[in-house]
């Protein structure tokens, strides 16, 4: 028995709906509202969503991403205005499992909602994630674990994978795991740099040569295609290939067959590809610097890794685990973080995302020596910087009062002499800052000085001065 | 960015390799020819960008890379083979290597890819960021 929710402001579409529901066997809760609808979502689980576009205080589509970020998020199914091509379209980019047109028939609304009940029962009914060994991916976010799921489904078929994400988020890791959860996990998993394979060497490299094929080609050698045979190919910043080698490439993708330099027959070589890039393929086909029909060919499936500024969750479990391998490769006690380690790894940007993070933990775990915690000081000067500044521009409004005394506060009916004028100002403003710094604080005076930089009695002597408590 | 090299001194092809190591030494680079020796760098190094090229003498020396303590992380390894039986295939690409080849002329060809990814990394990166420091 599945749960549907129903988000609608037209009563009597919300009653017809739920009587439909009921007669399907399954549960069903009506609401009129974007709110209530959300509040429902937060404090249920349901399979399925029934979403009007139109409601009183707002857009139903804007309530998608939401929908989406929570856990065993529903499937959405957006009911939009009749003769509104624009509305279903936006509906499904938004990420809708399907749109129903008002008004509908009883059919044609039931039809998408048993559809999408029977998905969920699917996906319910599979047996969980195939992934074995992912030990050295580590995390438990939303992000991370999306990803995951990806490729554990990946690796249960042969099609050709493009993992995609900035450098540093562990490309090459995905894809050697990928391997090892595949049918294909005993056979090789062999890489190639696409970045730097000169082009002068790339075929030999990859096809092989025969003997006497060139200078220098004393003996025949097999290509790294064919060392993949009946493994993994992974094939690392796919973008750099030449257009030349593209065009040849892609044949070889298409029958698996190619010739060794020199060859006069073709070899055969059954190898699953998988491709990594931190470039922007799309782009590369509309400047016509990569092939768009081979693109089609390596993204059969495709992978978005997070940068790590996207899964800052899993930044404390990427140090522990860090740290705790540190400790066990150097026979050290294991060391602690100090609350602003952790603040200022969790501040930075990481644009090297784990990659960076790994480098600047081993770092501090190099310079912090025996030490048993890690301090900032210990992190590279970047990331403490960066640390710090973000410390300064939530210090610096705490520190200058919200409102300075205006200049006609100063004004007097007589005019002073210009000394005079400037000791008055000089009191009022004096006067005006220590009460606004002991309110700040709550009259603590250790915190008073430390944000006013005054020393204890030159405080005490500001307060008794200007007659303050 | 760091070289080492690996090679058993009087082994086949230790003057080329000698030879490559000095083409290559205006880059920082380190040259072992023990892996005992090797391996105990591996273990306490612990910043900089490595690239590794190893001129593997016989089986026994991959077994011992890949079930040894030998901390290769990240680095970009070019391994020049004994051979090409299919078991020293299949053992060498579990280093994940970016280069594999037992031809004679392997050095040359290693020779052009550093120098590409030396290139690269001059230019804007390539396996560090840019204006990342060692």
């Amino acid at each position: 028995m599945a749960k549907i929710l129903i988000i609608d402001d037209d009563s009597l579409l919300c009653k017809t709906l739920s009587r439909m529901v009921e007669k399907l066997g399954h549960d069903y809760t009506a609401t009129h509202t974007l709110k209530s609808g959300y509040s429902s979502l937060r404090s249920d689980v349901f399979d399925v969503v029934m979403l009007d576009v139109q409601l009183p205080d707002g857009n139903g589509l804007d309530l998608i991403p939401d929908i989406k970020k929570l856990k065993n998020s529903p499937e959405v199914i957006i009911m939009t205005g009749a003769g509104d091509p624009k509305g279903a379209e936006l509906a499904i980019n938004a990420g809708a499992w399907d749109y129903i047109e008002k008004p509908s028939t009883v059919n044609q609304m039931m039809l998408p909602i048993m559809r999408a009940v029977d998905y969920r029962k699917r996906q319910k009914d599979r047996a969980p994630s195939l992934l074995v060994q992912r030990e050295n991916i580590i995390g438990s976010s939303q992000r991370i674990t999306d990803a995951l799921n990806q490729l554990s489904l990946a690796a249960t078929g042969d099609v050709n994978v493009l993992i995609t994400g900035e450098t540093g988020t562990g490309k090459e890791l995905f894809a050697r795991t990928l391997h090892e959860n595949s049918a294909r996990a005993k056979k090789p998993f062999v890489v190639v740099d696409c970045a730097a394979l000169p082009e002068t060497l790339i075929e030999s490299i990859l096809f092989g040569h025969e003997k006497g094929a060139f200078s220098g080609a004393d003996k025949a050698q097999a290509g790294l295609i064919k060392h993949a045979d009946g493994g993994t190919l992974f094939l690392d910043e796919i973008g750099e290939l030449p257009l030349s080698m593209q065009k040849t490439f892609l044949r070889v993708l298409q029958e698996h067959r190619f010739k060794a330099v020199g060859a006069s027959v073709e070899s055969g070589s059954d190898f699953r590809l998988v491709s990594a890039t931190n470039r922007n393929l799309e782009k590369m086909v509309e400047e016509g610097t990569f092939r768009q029909d081979l693109l089609f060919r390596i993204t059969a499936f495709s992978l978005e890794l997070p940068s790590l500024r996207e899964r800052k969750d899993d930044i404390f479990e990427l140090v522990r685990k860090r740290v705790e391998m540190l400790c066990e490769r150097y026979a050290s006690e294991q060391k602690g973080f100090s609350p602003d380690f952790l603040h200022a790894v969790k501040t930075y940007s990481w644009p090297g995302n784990v990659r960076e993070l790994f480098n600047a933990v081993t770092q501090a775990f190099t310079v912090a020596g025996p030490e048993p915690i890690l301090y900032p000081h210990h992190l590279p000067r970047n990331i403490r910087t960066a640390a710090v500044k973000s410390g300064i521009s939530v210090k610096k409004v705490d520190r200058i009062p919200a409102q300075t005394p205006k200049t006609d506060d100063f004004d007097s009916d007589d005019l002073l002499s210009f000394r005079e004028y400037m000791a008055e100002g000089k009191n009022k403003l004096e006067r005006h800052y220590i009460q606004k710094l002991l309110n700040e604080t709550n009259g603590e005076k250790q915190k008073a000085c430390e944000i006013s930089g005054l020393s204890r009695p030159r405080l005490y002597g500001l307060i008794k001065k200007h007659g303050l408590s | 960015m760091q070289l080492f090299f690996y090679w058993k001194q009087d082994s086949d092809r230790s003057t080329e390799m000698a030879d490559l190591a000095r083409s290559l030494s205006d880059q920082e680079s380190i040259l072992f020819h023990t892996m005992y020796k090797l391996g105990n760098w591996l273990r306490f190094k612990t910043t900089g960008n490595l690239i590794g090229i190893l001129k593997i003498s016989d089986i026994y020396e991959l077994q011992e890379m890949i079930t040894g303590d030998y901390y290769f992380g990240e680095t970009k390894l070019f391994l020049l083979l004994p051979d090409e039986n299919e078991l020293t295939i299949r053992l060498a690409h579990m280093l994940y290597p970016r280069f594999v080849s037992c031809s004679r002329n392997s050095e040359a060809d290693v020779k052009m890819m550093i120098d590409k990814i030396l290139t690269l990394e001059k230019e804007g990166g390539y396996i560090s960021l840019p204006n990342e420091s060692d």
